[in-house]
């Protein structure tokens, strides 16, 4: 199985609008992020800039339409574009969803939350090993954003994460912001989640912004990646990359109201500057 | 409340999804209340439908500012439910829109609609179409020409070919960038034949004319060259065949030359 192997240092999404902008200005960041869904096509505009971007640039995949968690299986279609994809571009991460979104032939474009029982972990064990074994790799699974729980959880999300990757050798994708979004809407405790991660399956984090909704008398948090990271999250990520103890791919994400690319830099200045104080001072103590 | 296998669960929440059922997930769902609870499930729904109805927006542009926006978002949302989309992959959404815009009751009686719908949808496929190189007229030279008229020509991926009692070209247009839609167009004006490509990077709609659509549509259907000039030549014999076939060329909608 092919190891992730995407550079330590920040990384952002890429977007159609900031295409001519890469190629031209040549930005230095560590690496690029997109969603495989968009590059499905047989060709055009969208594979030459990415095979561009590509020659220049470490890439990782981040898929949102495998459906991990679909109780049917997964759609074997979707699993053969995302290989040719994979065997294309060489990303040196995969990663996907805890999560379902495609239901009996009905593909619902959305993150759907899935019970933490066994019969859950039954079915996202078999698919992931299933993904696994027709990329020949391991692939990253990230937390969710969730707006609501079921009644039925075995476990809790962290320890549904750790099971999995107990079993399944994949590793974890970390977001930051969706766990804390999640603890709000959800009304648990994020550092008592971060405490339960195996902080030696972390191959990634992930940052991005939320808005808030007032539904009622209660405010809820949308994971809509449609602004700068809160503090809240920061200083989540930072007590994040303490436990971790190493330099791990950090990732901005921005998929709505999309802003120029600078400000995308300055989000993964702003990460890498954290993570260097945070080296620094370990590497003194370690001393 | 017993516990729900994941399938049920599952088949539960799309069903409140899609509104078939709003009901037969509460039982599953932590919350006091069921209009607490329904209000949490909203956030998914309105997730599903507003994210599809822009992606919907973003491949059918001239369609929502030519109905207006309102009645784009309801058009879209009853689609989303009577055809829910079954693939991930983005380019293969939305391609029954143009047939579901032929039946939709509030839109059946805008006949041009689908017709306009199709070119927006040929746009799109053109711009995620396979990239193949064209041939030249030097590869055309290179052929023995009896030989040439018994071979079938293979169409580039990305054309399309449009035929409509209406000008639908002309709304088209009509409906571009700053364009003030202000422009009356004469349905009954007469109607378009239209080659949707893409050479390079930009996608191209061309009016064509009825012998350059015969031909190629006859060459679509894998007609020798030789009858599919021949159908070409009776669509209207005032125009030059060789002109008409030197201008494919040039358009490169041809990409192999097949046997003999």
């Amino acid at each position: 199985m092919i190891r992730n192997s995407i550079p330590p240092t920040s990384g952002v999404s890429l977007k159609a609008r900031h295409y001519e902008t890469v190629l031209n200005q040549h930005p230095s960041i560590g690496w690029f992020e997109i969603h495989p869904e968009n590059y499905m096509g047989d060709g055009g505009p969208p594979h030459r800039y990415l095979t561009a971007i590509r020659e220049r640039y470490p890439l990782s995949m981040h898929g949102v339409g495998m459906s991990l968690g679909s109780s049917d299986g997964i759609d074997a279609q979707h699993l053969k574009a995302l290989r040719r994809l994979v065997n294309r571009y060489q990303p040196g991460q995969v990663s996907e969803h805890l999560a379902w979104s495609h239901f009996k032939q009905k593909f619902h474009n959305d993150l759907l939350p899935l019970p933490y029982s066994d019969d859950s972990l039954r079915t996202i064990v078999e698919n992931i090993d299933r993904v696994q074994d027709s990329l020949a790799r391991s692939i990253l699974v990230e937390n969710p954003s969730s707006y609501l729980e079921f009644r039925d959880n075995r476990y809790s999300e962290p320890e549904f994460l750790a099971e999995l990757t107990r079993r399944t050798g994949c590793g974890l994708l970390l977001d930051i912001n969706n766990i804390y979004v999640s603890a709000c809407n959800l009304g648990f405790d994020a550092c008592d989640y971060l405490a339960r991660i195996p902080w030696d399956r972390v191959g990634e984090i992930h940052l991005a912004g939320h808005s808030i909704q007032q539904i009622d008398e209660t405010q809820v948090r949308i994971d809509d990646h449609g602004s700068p990271v809160t503090d809240e999250v920061w200083a989540l990520h930072e007590l994040a990359l303490k436990n971790i103890g190493r330099r791990v791919p950090v990732m901005i994400e921005w998929d709505t109201e999309i802003p120029e690319f600078d400000v995308l830099l300055g989000e993964a200045a702003k990460a890498d500057a954290i993570a260097d104080a945070i080296h620094t001072t370990t590497n003194a103590v370690a001393r | 409340m017993s516990s729900m296998s994941l399938h049920d669960l599952q088949q539960a929440f799309s069903n409140a999804i899609f509104d078939v059922d709003g009901d037969s997930i509460l039982p599953c769902v932590k919350g006091s209340s069921d209009g607490g609870k329904n209000k949490r499930l909203d956030i998914y729904r309105n997730n599903v439908f507003y994210s599809l109805t822009n992606a919907l927006a973003d491949l059918y542009p001239v369609i929502k500012r030519l109905v207006g926006e309102q009645f784009f978002n309801a058009t879209a949302t009853e689609y989303l439910r009577q055809r829910p989309p079954n693939s991930a992959a983005m380019v293969n959404f939305g391609k029954d829109f143009p047939e579901f815009l032929v039946e939709f009751e509030h839109t059946a009686g805008l006949l041009y609609l689908p017709d306009v719908a199709q070119t927006e949808l040929a746009r799109h496929q053109a711009y995620h179409a396979e990239d193949v190189p064209a041939l030249s007229v030097t590869d055309f030279s290179a052929v023995d020409p009896e030989q040439l008229s018994r071979s079938q020509l293979v169409l580039h991926p990305s054309l399309t070919l449009l035929k409509s009692r209406f000008p639908v070209l002309q709304i088209w247009n009509a409906n571009q960038g700053d364009n003030g839609n202000d422009e009356i167009i004469d349905l009954d004006s007469g109607g378009s034949t239209t080659a949707v490509h893409r050479p390079e990077y930009d996608v191209y709609c061309d009016e064509i004319d009825i012998v350059t659509y015969t031909l190629l549509d006859a060459l679509r259907q894998e007609e020798p060259l030789e009858s599919a000039i021949h159908s070409a030549e009776e669509s209207d014999s005032d125009l030059s065949m060789s002109e008409v076939f030197a201008w494919c060329i040039q358009q490169g909608f041809f990409t192999e030359i097949v046997g003999s």
